[in-house]
C-alpha cells in the first residue's frame, strides 16, 4: 500500500479528514498531557501516517493513550482536530488486527460496546467483569475495595436494569456493523 | 475442641486472638478430608510471603452443586428476570469470555495483598491439558501469548507482560500478575520462603469446602466501615468493628446450604458485643417482618462465641431458601411500593 492509499484510507473515515492539512508545527505534541507515554507523539504519528508507515503507525501505542482532552484540537492552527485523527487510527488498527499489545484499551472498547448493545446502556458490573475476564481476571481481586465502595454508593448495580429503547440502540449498532462489513 | 484449636495450643499460641482462630474447623473429619487437606497443604506451601488474603474454590463442584444452582436461579427469577443470566448460562459465558473451563478445575487457590492492586495470583489444579487450555484462553482473549522462560519454567505472558500463566507440573498451574507468579516459582524452587503466620496457618486448617476465604481486615477498611455504619450509631446500635480477621466457609450438598462466617476480635468483650448485636437485630427483624418463611430463616442463624471470635452459622435446606427468596420479594414490594 502506498502512502497515498493509507492517507486516503484515513481521510475517508469520520475524524480523519484533516490529516492532509497538518503543517507539523508540533502544537499538538506540546499540548498533549500523555505525549510522554506515547511511542510517537501526535505530530510524529501524523507525519508517519503521511509517509505511509502503516504498520508502524497502527501497531504503536500512541493513539491508545489519547484521553480526548482535546487540548490539541483547540490549539491546532489548522483546525485539523488531532484527537479525532487518533480515534480514526484506533479504528483502523482494530480493523486491520494490528492494535498494540501493550494497551488494553481496544479490549475495553469492545467490552463497552458489547455491554451497550446488550443492555441499551453500559452495565458497569457486567462490563468490568467481561473486560477483566478477557485480560487479567486477578485484577478483579485488587479492585474489590473500589467495587464494594461503588456498590454501597449506589454506583454499581447488581443487574443491568431495563433501559428504554434498548432494542433501538441494538439496531443502530447492528446497522453500523453491517455498513462496516459492506464497505 | 476442634483439631485446629488443639494445633494452635500445641504451637504455644498465646491466649486471646490467636487461640480463637481454630474455632472455624468443623469436627468429624473423615479419611478423605485428611487426604484433601494434605493435598491442599502441598499447594499452600507455594504461596509466597506478604499475602493477607487467601481463598480456595472448587470450581467443578461449584458448577455442579444443585443447592447453589437452585438458590441462584430462584434469586434471578424473582428479582432480575431477563436481566441476569441463569446459572447454566452464566457458566457458559464465563467459559466463553475467559477461556477457562471451570469444570476442568478441581481446586483454585486465589491469594494476594489487599493493600495492592497488582500482587494477586492463584494456583489451579485439575485435569486440563496445557496446549488445549492455552489455545482456549488465547481464543477468548483474541491475543496470542508470548513465550518466555523464567528460571527454567515456560511462561505464557500477555502483550503487556502483566498476566502470566505457568504450568508448574502436570495438572497444576500458577497464574496471575507477573510478580506473583515469579514469587510462586521462586517458592517452588526454594529460593523464597512460603507464607507463614496467622492468615496462612488458620486458612490451612479450615475445612475443605466449596468456597473458603480468610483475610486480615486492613485498618483502612475498619475506619471505612465505621463511617458507613455511622447512621446505626445514631439509633444507639454500636457495632463492634475492631475486626482483626475474617473467615468464610460455604459448603453445601444438593439439598442443604451452610454458610459460616468467623469474625476474630482482639478480645472476648468485643466478640460478646457482636453476639448481642446480632441477636438483637435478629429479634427486631423477626418482629417486623412477620413472614413465617423468612422468620424461620432468621431463627436458623446462630451466633456462637468462642474466646475472642464469633461464629455466625446459617444452615438452610435449599427448598426453604428458595421459598424465602419468593416471600422476601413480596415483602420488599410491599415496603417499597
Amino acid at each position: 500500500m502506498s502512502a497515498a492509499d493509507f492517507i486516503r484510507e484515513i481521510s475517508l473515515l469520520p475524524g480523519g479528514e484533516g490529516i492532509t492539512g497538518c503543517i507539523q508545527c508540533g502544537t499538538c505534541s506540546a499540548s498533549c498531557p500523555n505525549a510522554n507515554l506515547m511511542e510517537y507523539s501526535p505530530r510524529k504519528i501524523i507525519a508517519m501516517a503521511r509517509a505511509g508507515m502503516k504498520e508502524d503507525v497502527l501497531r504503536s501505542n500512541s493513539m491508545w493513550y489519547c484521553l480526548t482532552c482535546n487540548l490539541c484540537s483547540v490549539r491546532c492552527p489548522r483546525d485539523i482536530k488531532p484527537a479525532e485523527i487518533m480515534h480514526t487510527l484506533e479504528c483502523l488498527s482494530v480493523r486491520h488486527s494490528l492494535d498494540s499489545r501493550q494497551t488494553r484499551t481496544s479490549a475495553m472498547y469492545k467490552a463497552f460496546v458489547d455491554s451497550v448493545k446488550s443492555h441499551g446502556r453500559v452495565y458497569e458490573l457486567g462490563f468490568m467483569l467481561k473486560f477483566y475476564l478477557k485480560t487479567n481476571p486477578f485484577a478483579l481481586f485488587g479492585l474489590m475495595g473500589v467495587g464494594i465502595d461503588l456498590f454501597l454508593c449506589g454506583r454499581l448495580a447488581l443487574a443491568p436494569g431495563k433501559a428504554k429503547g434498548r432494542g433501538k440502540v441494538k439496531a443502530v449498532l447492528e446497522r453500523a456493523q453491517a455498513l462496516k462489513e459492506a464497505r | 475442641m476442634s483439631a485446629a484449636f488443639l494445633y494452635l495450643q500445641e504451637k504455644g499460641q498465646p491466649e486471646g486472638e490467636n487461640r480463637a482462630q481454630g474455632a472455624l474447623i468443623m469436627p468429624n473429619q473423615g479419611k478423605n478430608d485428611i487426604v484433601a487437606k494434605e493435598q491442599m497443604s502441598d499447594k499452600l506451601s507455594l504461596i509466597p510471603q506478604g499475602i493477607n488474603f487467601v481463598s480456595a474454590f472448587r470450581p467443578n463442584k461449584l458448577v455442579e452443586n444443585q443447592a447453589l444452582t437452585k438458590i441462584y436461579n430462584a434469586f434471578v427469577q424473582e428479582f432480575y428476570p431477563s436481566e441476569l443470566p441463569l446459572a447454566e448460562e452464566g457458566v457458559a459465558k464465563l467459559k466463553e469470555e475467559s477461556g477457562f473451563d471451570p469444570e476442568a478445575f478441581s481446586e483454585l487457590l486465589v491469594f494476594g495483598d489487599l493493600s495492592s492492586r497488582e500482587y494477586w495470583g492463584g494456583i489451579g489444579e485439575g485435569n486440563f491439558v496445557e496446549e488445549r487450555l492455552i489455545t482456549e484462553v488465547e481464543k477468548a482473549r483474541d491475543e496470542k501469548f508470548d513465550l518466555k522462560d523464567y528460571k527454567g519454567y515456560r511462561i505464557y505472558a500477555d502483550g503487556r507482560d502483566e498476566f502470566w500463566i505457568c504450568f508448574l507440573s502436570k495438572g497444576r498451574l500458577a497464574l496471575g500478575f507477573k510478580e506473583m507468579v515469579e514469587d510462586v516459582i521462586e517458592v517452588e524452587k526454594g529460593e523464597k520462603e512460603h507464607a507463614f503466620g496467622d492468615t496462612y496457618e488458620t486458612f490451612a486448617l479450615l475445612e475443605e469446602e466449596l468456597v473458603k476465604v480468610f483475610f486480615e481486615v486492613p485498618e483502612g477498611a475498619r475506619n471505612w466501615l465505621r463511617g458507613k455504619t455511622q447512621k446505626l450509631t445514631e439509633f444507639s446500635i454500636e457495632l463492634p468493628l475492631d475486626i482483626l480477621r475474617m473467615g468464610i466457609v460455604l459448603s453445601g450438598r444438593d439439598d442443604l446450604l451452610r454458610l459460616q462466617v468467623q469474625v476474630y476480635y482482639p478480645n472476648g468483650e468485643k466478640a460478646q458485643d457482636l453476639v448481642e448485636v446480632v441477636e438483637g437485630l435478629k429479634r427486631i427483624a423477626i418482629a417486623m417482618i412477620r413472614i413465617s418463611e423468612i422468620n424461620e430463616l432468621l431463627r436458623r442463624m446462630d451466633a456462637n462465641i468462642s474466646d475472642s471470635s464469633v461464629m455466625l452459622l446459617l444452615e438452610v435446606p435449599t427448598a426453604d431458601f428458595t421459598k424465602s427468596i419468593k416471600k422476601g420479594k413480596e415483602f420488599l414490594t410491599k415496603v417499597f411500593k
